[in-house]
């Protein structure tokens, strides 16, 4: 029995095409003196046979021109990525850009070693103002130098949202540093 | 002169789509066969063939050519069928579905002897658990290697090679008990 499993493995590999020629004398002599294993061997040779046949249908007429009208859809390759006539890498590293001088300039003029939050909470506004407009002005230029009206608004509205973002935070800082050195501050007295 | 592979691929890449439909051309009858095979209606497979050339469409810029585009592809579509089939809970088979194939054969006795043959091995093949009937079609309709077939499915070699011998042995219990004797 453990003779004839080796030489049905044979069978498999002489349908894969991958049997030596000494192998296959082996077997070719092995099925001469058993009934089982050459039955197994017509059966396997029938089935190739079949699975040789191509019984694949050929797709659907229109297929190729239904795909190529989804694909015509979809953006080409070259142009993929982009916004506002700009690469999103781009536009990310601007962002990234805009948020660290918005950040910086925040933080100079809400005077992280100048009035406490919220005592001075006019001079905070006031400051923020000035950031505003000076991001503004920055942005002008940006758009100026980069592009069409659009652009320019776009990257205006992007940056300001990202000043108002880093505003929030320094704000955040501020006032969580203030609760903390209530917290570490020793008692007066 | 025919552009290769690799000369449709870098002109898709470039922004010129119309190049794609070569690729598709080129390709439709193999990656038609494997959606087919797999699907569970004419409806299904015609879908999947588009979504595949798709998705293939999608994934051009990640195609590495340390491996034969028509491997690549053949993968993404597995890939795709495989993935809507573990979607699919319902695994009836509706083989009868699918439009005979026109016979090439001359003979008319011929034509209706292979022709049920045909049938007979087709509703085997949509009877197989997929992780045997995958391997078949690739290894059978499709021509792959071992070699492709370890790189389409990422199973080891061993595995693919006992479970195409399981699916052979299986394909042939079912023949036998479909035909009750007749001949496979």
């Amino acid at each position: 029995m453990t003779k004839c499993r080796t030489y049905r493995q044979m069978l498999m590999q002489r349908m894969d095409k991958e049997l030596s020629a000494g192998d296959e004398q082996r077997l070719s002599a092995h099925l001469h003196i058993c009934p089982d294993c050459q039955a197994l061997a017509e059966q396997l040779d029938d089935l190739s046979g079949g699975l040789r046949t191509d019984f694949s249908p050929e797709p659907p007429e229109d297929a190729e021109a239904k795909i190529m009208v989804a694909i015509r859809g979809l953006p080409p390759y070259g142009h993929k990525a982009k916004t506002f006539g700009i690469s999103l890498n781009a536009m990310g590293l601007w962002s990234l850009a805009g948020f660290v001088v918005m950040t910086l300039i925040g933080i100079s003029v809400s005077g992280l070693i100048g009035p406490a939050f919220p005592a001075d909470l006019g001079r905070w506004v006031d400051s923020l103002a000035t950031a505003a407009n000076g991001i503004q002005l920055f942005m002008e230029i940006v758009g100026a130098l980069f592009g069409n009206l659009l652009d320019a608004l776009s990257r205006q509205l992007m940056f300001l949202i990202l000043a108002g973002a880093a505003s929030i935070l320094i704000l955040a800082v501020r006032s969580m540093a203030g609760t903390m050195q209530t917290w570490t501050d020793p008692p007066l007295g | 002169m025919e552009r290769s592979d690799q000369e449709l691929i870098a002109a898709v890449l470039g922004g010129n789509q119309e190049a794609f439909a070569e690729i598709v051309a080129r390709y439709r009858r193999t990656i038609y066969s494997v959606v087919h095979h797999m699907a569970y209606d004419p409806h299904e497979a015609n879908d999947l063939f588009q979504e595949a050339f798709i998705r293939i469409y999608q994934s051009l810029d990640r195609y590495e050519s340390r491996s034969k585009f028509s491997t690549w592809a053949v993968r993404i579509a597995t890939n795709l069928c495989i993935d809507r089939r573990r979607r699919r809970r319902d695994e009836l088979v509706a083989a009868e579905d699918f439009p005979d194939i026109p016979d090439r054969s001359e003979n008319p006795e011929e034509q209706f002897i292979n022709a049920e043959r045909t049938a007979r091995l087709r509703q085997a093949i949509k009877k197989l658990p997929d992780k045997y009937r995958i391997p078949v079609i690739l290894f059978h309709q499709e021509g792959l290697a071992y070699e492709e077939m370890a790189e389409v499915l990422r199973w080891p070699m061993s595995m693919i090679k006992n479970r195409l011998y399981r699916a052979r042995l299986m394909l042939r219990d079912t023949l036998i008990a479909d035909g009750k004797g007749e001949s496979l």
